[in-house]
């Protein structure tokens, strides 16, 4: 059969252009055959699939085959499996699990090219099952010699600790040797996978800067290196200053030396973030940047005005000296040179500039499309808006430049413009009066309304018609407006703008029927003052009846139309004011005018609310917001048997009715509350009363300078200035305005300000498992990597398992009896290490008396949780037997705090013997030895206590309390364990009791301590050096596993004192200091032989840390 | 972190690509479209950064294929340019003056180099000296076998 080869595929994919998809469906189909071949076919039929998932081919359906050519013998065949995997497996791809033990059995592979394949592809695919089974032979790997195999391991590590961040805490340490690699390629990985970790948890790795300070001074040539470890201290010298001032003289070193770009802009990224302090630091980079940003080289230029943004956001002014170059970065041609020139100019604008500035990008709209053009709007918003309007001196300006924005086709910002306008026309008093004049024009303009759409830029007519009607004492011409508001193209805006249109339609004719009934007297009339302050003098019409005659008959025109609107709120809107224009009819054809009445409806100014001013209105006393207004069980009714649609229908009618369907059933009026308030949110947005939205309201500092400045009173007779028209500059005269910052707050605001802008932005950073590990705690039983055992293992290991319940029920049984009295609590147990060298025993034979001692107990780690351990007893020259103990306290009944009798501690061990031997043993015992008898007891009847006869192979375990004599501290509990099979059999035994059974925890206050040093002057002293250890994690040792407590910790992290009392009333004193490289403790005891035991613990419990580590 | 590398021709059809992290297949056609339009549509005189999404688009034209690297916002984008070059100049070496047919013909080859440059989206090794050695042995243990 005729197979294509891939490179046929490449060919027959050029020549069938027209038809490629066709042609690739038929090779699938080829290939789909080809599968079912033999190993070399597959591998063809892999390549080619390979190919066409380039193509954006879906081939998840041939990932079986892909495993199967993984685990092909064939070197050529495996390689194109491993790159058909890498490039098509992912998470969700079923079948990696098949894949694990192939991979790593390549990846232990002595073919070191198989195991390039395997730690490349696991690097791309690796899921968390992947990584949890294979972390700890990858940890294994990394103590390979062969280089190349080691660099990728390391990098393959970071994907597992991503994939199943447990591994992080057991392969740190290995890594961290990484750093200091003598191959230059295998630091390089290793200071890779360090920065990515850094990046999510910065703390974790500050230990390590030593190391990186001497790569980073140590010259080599490997950029991408170096680059990484800048990065790296980028990241650290945030939580340690003192790590800045030391890379000071490094990193400007490199910046005025280094050859590379790359380099030297990666500096200068670490200097503003890590060292922003620094001032002349600070100047050299701004001047490279400089030089980057003139630079002709458009990447640099881009790079240069990057930096430049990051340094102006912790020191705003400081880039303001080269405005002009990034100026003129706003004409590059390249979009992405602009936008970053955009991006710097909030630091450039000044009140001089600004116009000029804003003009400059007006221009740019017209040639920027899509994303860039919204965003030139937005920044030209910004600039203005800045420190409330910080930079504008002409806000009349202002209002034309916001008004030429509006005409920016499908821009996105039209709640921006918007807000804007509102802001500013409420803000700035004076500029009401040409604001109310630009936004009838506006309301005129057939422009906006071409696209109407919720959102859109017909969003400013919204602000328009409210400002109208909110100044509508500025409107000289109220004949006009109304026409405006009530053309019958407005029917087709979005409702909310509806709305507004319908209730400032009614306010321009409440003022317009005062001004004619009072003659300018009446509450809502401004007053001459505020006219003249205005910067625009608009000429008003005087009003009379007649016009007032005319604003009516337009409204009865035209308000049918909204009456019958199919947007609710419109129509509710429109109801209100034809009903208020019927009564003022039927008032005024009595002879009452109410006209002056009416107008005081809206005479109250509307000023901007306060951020979160709604949620700090204070619950009025006695009102309680979580109690039910209507019986709950009423809604339950409700809910169920009402459809929703009825519902909303049935309450909207209530609002559009204005009440008058008041008498609705009991179950109509008790809706859902959230849908109540999702209801009330809708009204609100388009209620010209609630000034919704944070833009709007911009808290920012009052700039209170501006508002005394001396000004020149404006000549009366300056007249109208021209709208619309050039200004001349040279006439305009500084006129004074003020920027209404004010806020309201609710009275009686709780003035406890949450700050809750913060605490959110807490909540926001990444908690993601790796990020939450802390390295630099030591080791524990719990960083344990799961490991690949065959399963006879871990049958043996369920048996093991089995009798040790057994036997442990066996011990209770008899436990029972013996102890009764003395409840036993859940006690803490005790096991050590098993590997330990130390652990040695000396067994006998032939009544060859021999002593065997048990490990020396380098300080037992007390497990809170964790199931009791056997500890195995290691005996030498013995053939018979295999111990294993455990030891535990047994927790005391509470007595009474005078009492004195409490002369012993009882301990509980248990010991579980096997005969290994295959002869049967008898009489076998265990004895007390002589020495000890005085110093300890034996619950119950004897000292000594039998199994009596144990089989081949058998085991059995054993349990027994003893009472510790608390007169004297002892090391260890010396047992004789004696037996006879051919031979009679006498072995000794030394269980070492941990010195935390003697020692209770007590925590004291440093007066008291001191008071402890003081009177006893004469207490025996002992010291002991340790390898360097950082003082915390002594404090967390020796609290954990000694129960001695800290005292003291010199905030420095260099000494620490700490106190103990043995149950002999006993002190136990001890300082910690960690002194170049080495940690010394002294100790104080009120007994000598108590501090030449301490001594001896401690030495052998920090050395085992240091193994650990 | 290196996200992908893509190697497109100037008509925008791709002729190499690497994803470091997954994305998932039905959207990479588009997605890789959308990137090559970005760069092509691009002339001499512009930066070679775009920012696509979340990412940053590195590339570099040679004659008439892009080299496109996507990037997440921690990476130094000039050190990039500068691993594309050398993996230009390491394809260059192996194929002698590598052309497009040449990655469409040996894609698996164009791969390992990659491969040997970039593991896990970090720069593995950048010694042109290494990394052709290890492609040199690779291919003689492939014929091998």
């Amino acid at each position: 059969m005729f197979e294509r080869t891939l490179a046929d595929l490449v060919r027959g994919i050029r020549n069938h252009k027209k038809n490629e998809d066709k042609f690739i469906s038929q090779c699938i189909q080829e290939i789909k055959e080809e599968l079912r071949g033999d190993m070399s076919k597959k591998a063809l039929a892999i390549q080619k699939l390979t190919y066409i998932t380039m193509l954006g081919y879906d081939i998840s359906w041939a990932s079986f085959n892909i495993v199967e050519v993984m685990s092909s013998a064939k070197f050529s065949s495996k390689r194109i499996g491993y790159l058909a995997a890498s490039q098509s497996f992912h998470e969700g791809t079923e079948v990696i699990t098949l894949a694990t033990n192939q991979i790593r059995k390549d990846f232990l592979s002595n073919n070191q090219y198989e195991a390039y394949l395997a730690l490349n592809c696991l690097s791309n695919i690796c899921t968390p099952d992947l990584a949890r089974d294979l972390a700890n032979d990858l940890i294994t790997l990394l103590s390979t010699q062969k280089t190349h195999i080691l660099k990728r391991t390391i990098l393959v590590m970071y994907k597992v600790f991503l994939r199943y961040p447990e591994a992080l805490r057991p392969a740190f340490p290995r890594l961290k040797e990484k750093l200091e690699d003598p191959e230059p390629a295998v630091m390089s990985c290793a200071v890779n996978v360090i920065c990515e970790l850094a990046r999510k948890n910065p703390k974790n790795y500050l230990t390590l800067a030593p190391v990186l300070f001497k790569i980073l001074t140590n010259s080599t040539t490997n950029y991408w290196m170096y680059i990484k470890i800048v990065k790296l201290f980028g990241a650290l010298t945030p939580l340690e200053p003192r790590l800045g001032k030391k890379l000071i003289d490094p990193l400007t070193n490199i910046i005025n030396t280094s050859s590379s770009m790359s380099l030297l802009f990666e500096c200068i990224q670490t200097c503003i973030i890590g060292i922003p302090d620094n001032l002349p630091l600070m100047k050299l980079c701004i001047s490279k940047l400089r030089t980057l940003i003139e630079h002709p080289d458009q990447n640099l230029k881009y790079l240069g005005l990057l930096a430049l943004n990051n340094i102006m956001k912790i020191y705003p002014k400081a880039v303001s000296e080269h405005r002009e170059v990034v100026l003129g970065c706003l004409d590059d041609e390249d979009i992405s040179i602009r936008q970053r020139a955009l991006d710097l100019l909030s630091g450039m604008v000044t009140k001089k500039n600004l116009p000029d500035i804003a003009a400059k990008l007006l221009r740019h709209i017209e040639t920027a499309e899509g994303s860039y053009r919204d965003r030139i709007v937005e920044k030209i918003v910004e600039l203005c808006a800045l420190g409330t309007y910080q930079y504008v001196t002409d806000f009349e300006w202002y209002i034309n430049t916001l008004i030429q924005l509006s005409e920016v086709s499908e821009t996105a910002h039209g709640p921006l413009i918007a807000s804007q306008l509102l802001d500013v026309t409420i803000r700035v008093r004076v500029v009401r009066s040409y604001a109310t004049k630009q936004m009838i024009a506006l309301l005129k303009s057939p422009k906006l309304m071409a696209n109407p759409k919720e959102g859109g830029i017909c969003e400013v007519l919204y602000a328009a018609a409210w400002i109208v009607g909110e100044f509508a004492a500025y409107v000289n011409n109220p004949v006009e407006s109304l026409e405006a508001f009530l053309q019958p193209r407005v029917s087709v805006l979005p409702a909310h703008v509806q709305s507004v249109y319908m209730l400032n339609a009614l306010k321009v004719f409440a003022h317009a029927s005062a001004e004619a009934a009072t003659g300018g007297e009446h509450a809502g009339a401004i007053t001459q003052e505020e006219r003249d302050d205005q910067t625009t003098v608009v000429e008003c019409t005087p009003v009379d009846a007649s016009t007032v005659e005319e604003c009516l008959a337009i409204l009865h025109a035209r308000l049918p139309l909204f009456t019958q609107s199919i947007h609710i709120d419109v129509q509710e809107r429109a109801c209100l004011v034809s009903e208020i224009l019927k009564f003022y009819g039927t008032m005024r054809d009595q002879g009452n005018d109410i006209a002056g009445e009416l107008v005081t409806l809206f005479t109250e100014a509307l000023n901007p609310v306060a951020p979160k001013a709604q949620k700090k209105v204070p619950v009025p006393e006695g009102l309680d917001l979580d109690a039910w207004i209507n019986d709950p069980k009423l809604q339950v009714v409700d809910s169920d048997t009402e459809d929703s649609d009825s519902d909303i229908f049935g309450s909207r009618v209530d609002a559009g009715n204005n009440g008058t369907n008041d008498s609705g059933d009991e179950s109509e009026r008790s809706f859902d509350i959230s849908r109540a308030k999702e209801e009330r949110i809708q009204r609100n947005a388009s209620n010209p009363y609630m000034l919704g939205g944070g833009k709007k309201t911009q808290k920012s500092i009052v700039d209170e300078e501006m508002t005394h400045i001396p000004v020149a009173a404006l000549p009366a007779n300056l007249g109208p200035v021209i709208v619309g028209g050039k200004m001349d500059a040279k006439k305009k005269k500084p006129k004074k305005f003020t920027i209404d910052t004010t806020t309201e707050m609710p009275e009686n605001a709780r003035p406890d300000s949450d700050d809750e802008s913060s605490s959110s932005l807490h909540s926001k950073r990444k908690q993601d498992a790796l990020s939450s590990i802390n390295i630099n705690e030591p080791l524990t039983a719990s960083d344990v990597l799961p490991v690949a055992r065959h399963r006879s293992d871990i049958q043996r290991e369920k048996e093991m398992e089995r009798e040790r319940e057994l036997a442990a029920q066996r011990a209770a049984k008899r436990g029972a009896s013996s102890s009764a009295k003395s409840p036993q609590s859940p006690t803490a147990s005790v096991y050590t290490d098993i590997t330990s060298p130390e652990v040695q025993a000396k067994g006998g034979k032939k009544s060859a008396k021999s002593k065997s001692a048990a490990a020396p107990a380098p300080a037992p780690v007390v497990v809170k949780k964790a199931p009791a351990v056997y500890l195995p007893i290691t005996l030498e020259n013995c053939e018979y037997f295999t111990l294993s103990f455990e030891l535990t306290k047994v927790d005391q009944p509470p007595q009474p705090a005078t009492s004195t009798t409490s002369a012993t501690v009882p301990i509980k061990l248990s010991l579980k013997v096997q005969n290994k031997s295959d002869e049967d043993l008898s009489e076998v015992l265990f004895t007390l030895v002589e020495s000890q008898k005085d110093k300890i007891t034996v619950t119950g009847k004897s000292s000594a206590f039998d199994i009596g006869v144990l089989e081949a192979g058998s085991n059995t375990t054993i349990s027994q309390t003893f009472n510790l004599a608390t007169n004297t501290i002892i090391p260890q509990l010396t047992l004789k364990l004696t037996g006879t099979s051919s031979e009679s059999i006498d072995i000794d035994i030394d269980i070492p009791i941990p010195m935390s059974f003697f020692i209770v925890k007590t925590k004291i206050s440093k007066d008291k301590f001191a008071e402890i040093l003081q009177k006893s002057a004469s207490m025996a002293s002992a010291s002991v050096k340790v390898p360097s250890i950082t003082i915390q994690k002594a404090i967390e040792i020796l609290a954990d596993q000694l129960n001695i407590e800290v005292v003291q910790c010199h905030p420095s992290g260099s000494t620490a004192s700490f106190y103990a009392r043995t149950n002999q009333n006993q002190h136990i004193a001890m300082l910690a200091k960690d002194r170049d490289g080495v940690t010394s403790f002294d100790i104080k005891s009120s007994d000598s032989s108590l501090a030449q035991l301490l001594v001896k613990q401690l030495s052998t419990l920090f050395l085992k840390q240091q193994q650990l580590n | 972190m290196i996200k992908f590398f893509l190697l497109s021709n100037k008509q925008g059809q791709i002729r190499l690509s690497h994803y470091y992290d997954f994305i998932p297949f039905d959207q990479r056609p588009a997605m890789e479209a959308e990137i090559v339009r970005k760069c092509i549509s691009r002339n001499a005189s512009q930066c070679s950064f775009v920012e696509y999404k979340d990412y940053k688009l590195v590339y570099r034209r040679y004659s008439s294929l892009y080299f496109i690297v996507g990037v997440d916002s921690s990476e130094n984008e000039l050190s990039i340019l500068e691993l594309i070059h050398n993996y230009v100049e390491i394809l260059d070496a192996s194929f002698e003056q590598v052309c497009e047919l040449d990655i469409m013909f040996h894609l698996e080859k164009a791969h390992f180099i990659l491969d040997e440059m970039i593991s896990n989206g970090h720069i593995l090794e950048i010694s042109r000296f290494h990394i052709l050695e290890s492609v040199n042995l690779m291919s003689i243990a492939d014929q091998k076998s």
